[in-house]
């Protein structure tokens, strides 16, 4: 099995586990919670990159799902329905950081200096290799750059591995869309690095 | 022309820099602390209909139908006061004749 059925491994009683959700049952909710926070956690990390916060955003997911259960109709996989809010609260939060960005620009200009404390230092995904430590963490600059529709389909690919099929599902995009925005993604990351290269060369 | 080649072969090799990467697991007591956080915030309605009302989107949204709202009270009834101020007129006029006719 490859993709999300394969890494989530899709169980034949995921309808009762979804059944005993809808009815509050704790111990399913726990269930849901230990087979699926990994996958939740690292999706946020790579979108996020940062470690505290990606916990705190991973958490809001789980809360998001035991909340909103009832609207999971099982039109999509559990998993990519789960995906789906992991993204939505990422990107949430991506957009609120940038907004305390601009206030701390705002409140910087008035003499509040606040520049610090928004500015996020270096990423360093803990999943590398060691050798590619420093290139890796590059790259995370420059995905960080990117529009969010390639962020995170680039993200979801290169990071967590998932095929352009789920990803057009999670995304609720086509297949071919998918390949766009991935092809898009690469040449600006490409063309990001090749100018960092030159400057710094 | 040898550095650019060797710039896009730095980019690239940057690119490809994610290739093998280990997937990393939450700290231990994931769930407890999802737990302690649900229970010590329950879920209030205010806090979500003002969060709910805080985002830019929603918050312009409300505003351009206020301005909507708005104008339309200024321009949409204009000639319909317009219709009343003459019918208000005409009733003025019907009188004075009235009272001119019969003292």
């Amino acid at each position: 099995m490859t993709g999300l059925s394969g890494k989530i491994g899709l169980q034949a009683d995921e309808a009762e586990l979804i059944d005993r959700l809808r009815r509050g049952d704790e111990s399913a909710f726990r269930q849901v919670v230990e087979s699926r926070k990994d996958l939740v956690y690292n999706t946020v990390l790579g979108l996020l990159q940062h470690p505290e916060d990606a916990e705190d955003v991973a958490q809001d997911v789980f809360i998001k799902m035991y909340e909103s259960i009832h609207q999971f109709k099982g039109e999509s996989a559990f998993s990519t329905w789960l995906y789906r809010i992991a993204v939505t609260k990422a990107l949430e939060w991506i957009r609120s950081r940038k907004r305390k960005k601009r206030f701390a620009f705002i409140t910087g200009l008035l003499g509040d200096n606040n520049e610090l404390r928004h500015d996020p230092p270096d990423f360093h995904h803990p999943g590398v290799q060691l050798d590619d430590k420093e290139r890796a963490s590059r790259l995370f600059k420059s995905i960080a750059k990117l529009p969010d529709n390639q962020r995170v389909a680039f993200t979801l690919h290169k990071v967590e591995g998932i095929p352009y099929q789920e990803i057009a599902a999670i995304m609720e995009l086509s297949v071919s869309a998918i390949e766009s925005l991935i092809h898009r993604a690469k040449n600006n990351l490409r063309k990001d690095l090749e100018d960092y290269y030159k400057k710094n060369g | 022309m040898k550095r650019l080649h060797q710039y896009q072969e730095e980019a690239e090799a940057t690119l490809n820099s994610l290739e093998g990467l280990q997937s990393v697991g939450t700290d231990s007591f994931f769930y407890t602390r999802l737990r302690a956080r649900m229970e010590s915030t329950p879920p209030n309605f205010w806090v979500r209909a003002a969060y709910f009302l805080s985002r830019p989107a929603v918050s312009l949204s409300i505003l351009f139908l206020l301005l909507l709202l708005n104008g339309f009270l200024i321009f949409g009834d204009g000639p319909e006061s317009e219709e009343g101020q003459q019918h208000d007129y005409v009733t003025q006029q019907i009188s004075y004749f009235d009272n001119l006719n019969n003292p």
